[in-house]
């Protein structure tokens, strides 16, 4: 599960410059700036239980620094990001934290991570081939998984952007999908 | 005479048959050698089921050749891979190579029914305080946050304890999947590792080489690409000593041989002696062996190695009879020598047997070797000697003559009182030098790879995160139930040992098979958590009363699922265990490795732990092997000074006053050789004791057999070959490699050639003086 979260963050700043085959119109399109923040909407669909969880909040990165993910509404949560751990917070009381060096699924993630931001664009194409469409200044892409391991937690990845990213769409096999839409972003 | 003649032939006819019996018989049973260090351990200190652990964790790198390809940048490390994968194709056969990151987790998504009952640490921690809220929120944080863990299953597992197992699970290893290769996340560069496993004996030879002659160009072919390959395994160290042993046989043991066939062939201008120099030796090692395998049932590589060379005394009782029958005619050759023969024999013999009241095997062994080895080239010499010899007596020897007149150059002590206050306050420094040096008993003294070899090694088991004191836990009980309580009772000291940050990690069973008591525990608290956090996580899903009443359902069943070990057999996952899981037919045990270096705190710490608890011990290989060099070499100690006290006995009853004359020469060549090897070296060990032995035997053989032939110059030839020749085959192990063998020859070196220069200086002045052999002085 915590693959999606991996998988997630790797297309939400991936096409900003995803250099090889598919990615090169993208990129030229795309901006990567050194820091950015905005706020999200999220939608979850739960499949076994045929329902939909909102939630929205602010997110903001660092190159090689950090990113975080603070969740508003409906209940306050900070999800921290550095290339060394992962923490989760609440209220400013830790409820879990994990370190990269440690744990391969941890590492995976944290790894591709920041190798998107500092525009390591190979180590994604390792990961998925793309499909892009591009008409005007807007721009699609559709990532698949190349391993079985993330094709089983994930199944598809959808993106829409101009200059930046503007909403992301993550499929998994059950059935189970989560839309991301980005507004306000700065950099 | 002709009778005599007759007699002897029937004698040694006699001798034939018994030693070939004796080969024939140990030829039967089929010979069986020990190589394993442990086999020397004293039997009384050897648990089976540590001896089986410690077999187990060994097996593990017996059969495994590990891989590591690195390179400054990642694109070039797996080039390096994937050409290593194509070159390592060839040894399909020999080894099975694992290299890729396996497809899925399959295998962890067996423990799915028992994801309820088989809880991380953390997760208990989560659920004992303050009824699971922490759990709860973290929960409520997945859902919401891109980490959720249980959007699949939200009827299921909502609190994401699967997730939290698996988490844990998969913390701790050293290695992390990138692009479907196996990154090492220890290594400062991009580094890959491979591992192929062996399908057949990693010792033989032609193994061996089928790996090398793969392994040894792959490696330049990386190299010149830039690319690093470091690898780790039996076999290497296997490979790289019979390598060495090869090009040392082809060295210093042809040069010894030659050496001693130069030497032989000098003195005597013929090639009949080597012949009749060799077969005693031979012949004494070969009945050795049979006796010791008939009578062991099995035979040590380090009986043979060092029993062979002490039976190489023997060369003596040759080489006397060879000079005395150039100046008389056999038959009274053997009986002129029958006495000093006999007075060698019993010393050696005596000095020798003594280590059979040692409590190691291997000493036992090599008393045993000894003492049969030496009456049996005895024998050899005294039967078929006269009988092979048909050279009649042809007059003193050119070399005899030159030797003696050298000798005779040199002061006497006894004339000299300078000469006798040098060797005393030489004699006395020694003394004051051992007295206060110290042993030591290191361990690298039994490994014979070359330094780079074990540094690689060391390189590659520390990216993997293993320690180089190979020390281990071992947790006893009576069923697997008993012993994994134990390991969870045990467990939050290890933790806090942990946390002291002296203990790196640790692996046991428990964590991924609790005992199921703990797992009803857990079942328990799972329920717990059900009943004060799911209304609360139910209300926010918006759940229907028929979706709270199957996930309610699902929690009952999945609280009840306790994983046996009958079942945890069945999973794949289990198989990656096995080594953890010792059993024998009444005990079980569990083995707890443990991650990194352990140091000396840690040890103690360690220790105290299982004295704490019964069932539980603490296996430190490193320090048992250690343990085992200073139990033999205390042993040698004690059993070297009982020898020389026995022989001082002796010489007393047989020689009287004049007994220091053959005592003083090994005696104090050994103290200068010993003194001077701890103030360049440090440090004594087992090895040298051994090689003292060998000074001490040679030595008194020498001063017996110059007394009881009255001093003749052919006895002094004699002694004199005998000394050399043994110089040329142990002593030139000083150039040895291998820590073993050095330490043996640098003391056989400096010790034989001391004890022959100083033994003419001890010569009585009163002897000496002999007509074609006739002895005109006396005792």
């Amino acid at each position: 599960m915590r693959y999606r979260f991996v998988l997630w963050l790797m297309v939400l700043l991936a096409p900003s410059a995803l250099a090889e085959s598919g990615y090169q119109a993208v990129e030229a399109l795309m901006e990567s700036p050194a820091s950015l923040q905005g706020r999200f909407e999220q939608v979850k669909h739960l499949a076994s239980l045929d329902t939909e969880i909102q939630s929205s909040g602010r997110f903001a990165y660092e190159q090689d620094v950090e990113i975080s993910w603070h969740t508003q509404v409906p209940i306050e949560s900070l999800l921290r990001l550095t290339p060394n751990q992962i923490t989760s917070e609440q209220d400013g009381t830790l409820l879990s934290q994990l370190e990269t060096r440690s744990n391969p699924v941890v590492e995976l993630f944290s790894e591709i991570f920041f190798g998107v931001m500092t525009a390591r664009w190979d180590r994604l194409d390792k990961h998925f081939s793309a499909e892009t469409h591009v008409s005007g200044s807007d721009w699609r892409a559709t990532l698949i998984p190349r391993e079985a391991r993330v094709k089983r937690v994930i199944s598809r990845v959808e993106l829409q952007g101009d200059r930046n990213l503007r909403q992301v769409l993550l499929y998994e096999e059950g059935g189970d999908w989560t839309r991301i839409q980005f507004h306000d972003l700065q950099q | 005479m002709i009778t005599s003649r007759a007699g002897s032939k029937v004698a040694a006819w006699g001798w034939l048959l018994v030693v070939l019996a004796l080969g024939f018989g140990a030829l039967r049973q089929g010979t069986v050698i020990d190589t394993s260090l442990m086999a020397l351990l004293p039997a009384s200190e050897q648990q089976p089921l540590i001896q089986k652990a410690t077999e187990k964790q060994a097996a593990a790198y017996t059969d495994k050749l590990l891989l590591v390809i690195s390179a400054e940048d990642e694109a070039l490390a797996r080039a390096g891979v994937r050409l290593a994968v194509e070159r390592l194709k060839a040894l399909d056969t020999q080894t099975r190579l694992t290299w890729q990151a396996p497809e899925s987790d399959a295998e962890l998504a067996e423990l799915y029914p028992y994801r309820f009952t088989l809880l991380s640490d953390e997760t208990r921690k989560r659920l004992s305080t303050d009824n699971g809220s922490v759990q709860f929120q973290l929960a409520l944080q997945r859902l919401l946050n891109p980490i959720s863990g249980f959007a699949n299953e939200p009827l299921q597992d909502p609190f994401g304890l699967y997730t939290d197992l698996m988490v844990s699970l998969q913390s701790g290893l050293p290695i992390r999947f990138d692009s479907g290769l196996l990154r090492l996340s220890a290594s400062d560069k991009p580094a890959y590792l491979l591992s192929l496993q062996l399908l057949e004996d990693p010792f033989s030879l032609s193994v061996q080489h089928a790996v090398t002659a793969v392994l040894d160009p792959l490696m330049l072919e990386l190299e010149q690409q830039g690319i690093s390959l470091q690898r780790s395994g039996l076999l290497l160290h296997a490979a790289a000593g019979a390598d060495q042993a090869r090009s040392e046989m082809s060295t210093i043991g042809l040069g010894s041989v030659l050496g001693i066939i130069l030497l032989i062939t000098f003195v005597f201008r013929s090639a009949l002696p080597l012949a009749l120099v060799l077969l005693p030796v031979a012949t004494g090692a070969l009945v050795a062996m049979a006796a010791t395998q008939l009578l062991f049932g099995r035979i040590h590589m380090i009986t043979v190695a060092f029993g062979a060379g002490l039976v190489g005394v023997a060369v003596d009782y040759a080489l006397h009879f060879l000079c005395e029958a150039r100046v008389l005619p056999s038959h009274e050759t053997a009986r002129k020598l029958f006495a000093g023969l006999l007075l060698g024999l019993i010393s050696s013999v005596l000095a020798y047997a003594g280590l059979a009241l040692a409590p190691f095997p291997g000493l036992r062994q090599m008393a045993l070797f000894c003492a049969v080895g030496l009456i049996a080239a005895w024998l050899t010499v005294l039967l078929w000697l006269p009988v092979l010899n048909r050279q009649k007596a042809t007059g003193p020897l050119s070399a005899a003559v030159w030797l003696d007149r050298w000798r005779k150059a040199c002061p006497q002590i006894s004339q000299s009182p300078w000469l006798a206050g040098l060797l005393l306050i030489l004699g006395l420094g020694s003394t004051v030098v051992i007295w206060q040096g110290s042993a030591r008993d290191d361990v690298t003294l039994l490994q014979t790879s070359p330094p780079a070899l074990l540094q690689e090694d060391r390189n590659v088991q520390s990216l993997l995160g293993n320690g180089s004191s190979a020390a281990f836990l071992l947790v006893t009980g009576s069923d697997l139930e008993q012993v994994l309580q134990t390991e969870e009772r045990i467990h939050s000291a290890l933790i806090s040992l942990q946390n002291k940050s002296s203990l790196q990690g640790f692996k046991a069973l428990s964590q991924v098979l609790p005992s199921q008591q703990r797992q009803m525990q857990n079942g328990l608290q799972v329920r717990a958590l059900y009943a004060s956090q799911w209304p609360r996580l139910a209300d926010l899903l918006k759940l229907s009363p028929q979706q709270r009443a199957t996930a309610l359902d699902n929690m009952q069943r999945a609280t009840a699922a306790v994983l046996t070990p009958d079942e945890w057999r069945q999973q794949r996952l289990s198989g990656a265990w096995s080594q953890h899981i010792i059993s024998d037919d009444t005990d079980v045990a569990t083995v707890i490795q443990l991650q990194g270096d352990v140091s000396g705190s840690l040890k103690q710490a360690l220790t105290a732990l299982a004295e704490q608890e019964p069932a539980v011990y603490f296996v430190d290989r490193m320090s048992d092997m250690t343990d085992l060099l200073a139990g033999y070499r205390t042993e040698i100690t004690y059993w070297l000074l009982l020898a020389y006290g026995c022989v001082i006995l002796m010489l007393v009853l047989r020689y009287r006053q004049h007994c220091w004359r053959i005592l003083l020469p090994p005696l104090l060549a050994s103290l200068i050789t010993l003194a001077g090897f701890l103030l360049f070296n440090g440090g004594y060990n087992l090895f040298n004791l051994i090689a003292l032995m060998l000074v001490l035997g040679i030595g008194l053989d020498m001063g017996i057999f110059l007394n009881e032939t009255g001093d003749s110059d052919h006895t002094w030839l004699a002694v004199s070959l005998s000394a050399l020749s043994s110089l040329l085959a142990f002593g030139l192990l000083t150039l040895s490699q291998t820590p073993v063998l050095y330490h043996f020859g640098v003391i056989i070196l400096p010790g034989l050639l001391l004890t022959w220069l100083l033994a003419p200086l001890m010569r009585n002045p009163s002897t000496g003086e002999i007509v074609n052999g006739r002895v005109t002085g006396t005792l």
